[in-house]
């Protein structure tokens, strides 16, 4: 039988949905006696890349920390302010739906908590296309938060 | 935590996968104040439900017990084996299973649905499953999706 997980994952990117995301997934933490992890993807883009070509790595990892920093701290004091327990913070480069499957497998969580961004007259029938890909491509539970 | 679930539904069809979400939403209750509901639909459709239409109300709940006794009866018994579920109850309805599950979320004030990710044949199971993509689009509250 399914032992509950004990690891989850739950990706950031600074929205109010995703805080409410972190709230549940701290709750199931909590609940499970499960690790938490917060991740936050800086999205790259082709100016970007042109950027920070030929840049030091640790230029490039600086730039990187510059923009995650503020959301992973945000986070952080969000969960601080429930009471929760304290999580471990990461910071990926790249492409957030690939980013966050690589990351779950990677660090084989056993739960994904994420908002889903879902905007216009449509949104109920959307889900952001991030969680769309997440729940599509992890081998694991996924909670999506609204 | 204001979003502490307080209802979990769990909506279920006697697959692995149906239990799975069964025990992972048994253990999210355990020794907290949730309430877990289990739904079993009896996958019906419109030309079925019409053909209902000459039965008495307890003729078609006889019926509907009979179908869900083998699927409820398993859920249960592994329910059984969790301490500190203490509220526990369960739900049959017939139906189209996204819709049904839908509506047992509005009407019973649900604020977290547990679902397996199985669909009703092997080419959904390459996908979501038509009833778990249906529920994580429309559903209002967060939907976990257990594989």
């Amino acid at each position: 039988m399914l032992r509950p997980p004990a690891h989850i994952l739950v990706p950031v990117d600074g929205t109010e949905t995703s805080l409410r995301a972190l709230e549940l997934g701290a709750t199931m933490a909590a609940a499970f006696h499960a690790r938490l992890t917060v991740l936050t993807v800086v999205e790259h883009n082709a100016a970007d890349d042109v950027g920070l070509r030929g840049r030091e790595e640790d230029t490039r990892t600086r730039v990187v920390e510059d923009e995650a920093d503020p959301i992973l701290d945000r986070a952080e004091a969000h969960l601080a302010a429930l009471g929760a327990p304290t999580c471990t913070r990461l910071a990926r480069y790249g492409d957030p739906d690939e980013e966050i499957v690589a990351a779950a497998r990677e660090l084989q969580v056993e739960l994904v908590v994420m908002g889903t961004r879902a905007l216009g007259r449509l949104a109920e029938l959307l889900l952001g296309s991030t969680s769309d890909a997440v729940l599509h491509q992890v081998g694991c539970p996924v909670t999506l938060v609204r | 935590m204001s979003i502490t679930p307080r209802h979990l539904l769990v909506p279920v069809d006697g697959s692995e996968r149906s239990l799975h979400a069964a025990a992972f939403a048994a253990s999210l209750c355990a020794g907290s104040e949730a309430r877990l509901t289990t739904l079993y639909v009896v996958p019906a459709t419109s030309a079925e439900m019409m053909g209902m239409r000459h039965l008495t109300q307890a003729e078609v709940e006889l019926h509907l017990e009979k179908a869900a006794a083998p699927v409820l009866g398993k859920v249960s018994e592994l329910l059984g084996s969790f301490e500190g579920l203490d509220q526990h109850g369960e739900l049959v309805r017939f139906g189209d299973p996204a819709d049904e599950i839908l509506t047992a979320v509005q009407r019973l004030g649900v604020d977290h649905i547990v679902m397996g990710s199985r669909g009703l044949s092997h080419l959904e199971e390459l996908l979501l499953g038509s009833v778990s993509e249906k529920v994580v689009r429309r559903a209002s509250c967060p939907v976990t999706v257990v594989r």
